[in-house]
């Protein structure tokens, strides 16, 4: 299997990263963070997604936060819909710390650029790199079928662009 | 931190082009004698794996569907001024021999959440190619309403469950029964 990464490809335990979710910041359920990946070769299936992510369990059971659900989706360089699933976030992401979750998906043949979208639903937090940002990442709008590219700015007008940990696995 | 984002040029996925299946009586819904329904308000807990089934015929061979809209509402209280829990609904495509073509669960609130009461929630699939006739069946799951429409039953519409497919109807005040139309559509090309 080969793992497609489009962040810096820093260890984890060594990256600059902090935790986002799309509809806490902008109150938007119909918004995803979304990754650009090309496949290796033609004929590649994408078999796993791995995600970087936290429910916000703090090792007490109080703390685990009610079942909601996420949803991946993915798409072609179009932005047709290949595949999508929606799961309940605590059954993956609840650890004390976040993780870098791996989620098998049915094997689905993915031709030249693809993209994996993950709506966190404001349910959960994913990981994203605050450095060294590699051009792969957007936000995608379902309503408006659109991808939108991924920048922050601070009180000090510094723009960051960021890498979302979202990953792609096939063979 | 603040959001400072743009839109990009994207070649953008179009609905434009799309075909819309209707099974009601194709009234303009302003006109429609349309009332709200929830399967398990009905049939309690019983309903909870029972469907809204629409029955469509795809106009060629080699028709593929793209999507589902569903004239639906999760709900607002107004006193409270909140929106219901999450609550999964269940999304399936069979044929007409009642074979699981697709199947999909997701949370009412992604679709369904309004202020102001029900309107087309749009489910997106991965292309589907589908044979003549197919069914799309709505598991409301207590979790939403569905809009139905209460008169000129086009007998396309039913109730799914394990039984299989049942005529949906309603018994007026005068013990007449009429046929009812779920306010279900498929889009494909």
């Amino acid at each position: 299997m080969t793992v497609l990464k489009q962040d810096s490809g820093t260890n984890l335990s060594l990256m600059n990263m902090t935790l986002y979710s799309v509809a806490m910041d902008m109150d938007a359920f119909s918004v995803g963070e979304a990754v650009k990946f090309k496949a290796p070769n033609p004929g590649w299936r994408l078999k796993q997604v791995r995600i970087a992510g936290w429910n916000g369990f703090d090792g007490n059971t109080s703390s685990i936060p009610d079942s909601e659900n996420f949803l991946i989706e993915v798409r072609d360089a179009d932005l047709n819909l290949l595949y999508r699933m929606a799961d309940t976030q605590n059954a993956y992401f609840t650890f004390p710390v976040p993780i870098l979750r791996a989620i098998d998906l049915p094997s689905i043949p993915v031709s030249n650029e693809f993209y994996v979208i993950f709506y966190d639903r404001g349910s959960m937090f994913i990981e994203m790199e605050l450095e060294n940002a590699t051009g792969n990442s957007y936000f995608y709008d379902s309503l408006y079928s659109g991808l939108l590219p991924v920048e922050f700015t601070d009180a000090n007008n510094v723009t960051t662009q960021v890498n979302w940990i979202i990953r792609a696995v096939g063979e | 931190m603040a959001i400072c984002s743009a839109a990009i040029a994207a070649e953008e996925f179009s609905w434009s082009d799309m075909t819309i299946l209707k099974q009601d009586s194709g009234k303009n819904v302003t006109e429609m004698n349309l009332s709200l329904f929830s399967i398990v308000d009905v049939f309690g807990l019983d309903g909870l794996d029972d469907g809204e089934a629409v029955k469509f015929k795809s106009p060629k061979s080699g028709w593929k569907l793209y999507g589902v809209q569903v004239l639906g509402w999760s709900g607002f209280n107004n006193t409270t001024q909140t929106f219901p829990a999450d609550s999964n609904f269940l999304l399936e495509i069979r044929d007409k021999n009642l074979n699981l073509l697709y199947k999909f669960a997701d949370v009412q609130n992604g679709y369904f959440l309004s202020y102001q009461g029900p309107f087309y929630g749009l489910i997106e699939i991965p292309p589907l190619t589908v044979p003549e006739e197919f069914y799309v069946i709505f598991y409301d799951r207590g979790g939403m309403v569905v809009a139905v429409e209460e008169d000129s039953g086009t007998g396309n519409s039913f109730l799914y469950s394990n039984r299989g497919l049942e005529p949906a109807q309603l018994i007026t005040a005068t013990n007449e029964t009429i046929g009812i139309n779920w306010m279900i559509e498929a889009i494909g090309k």
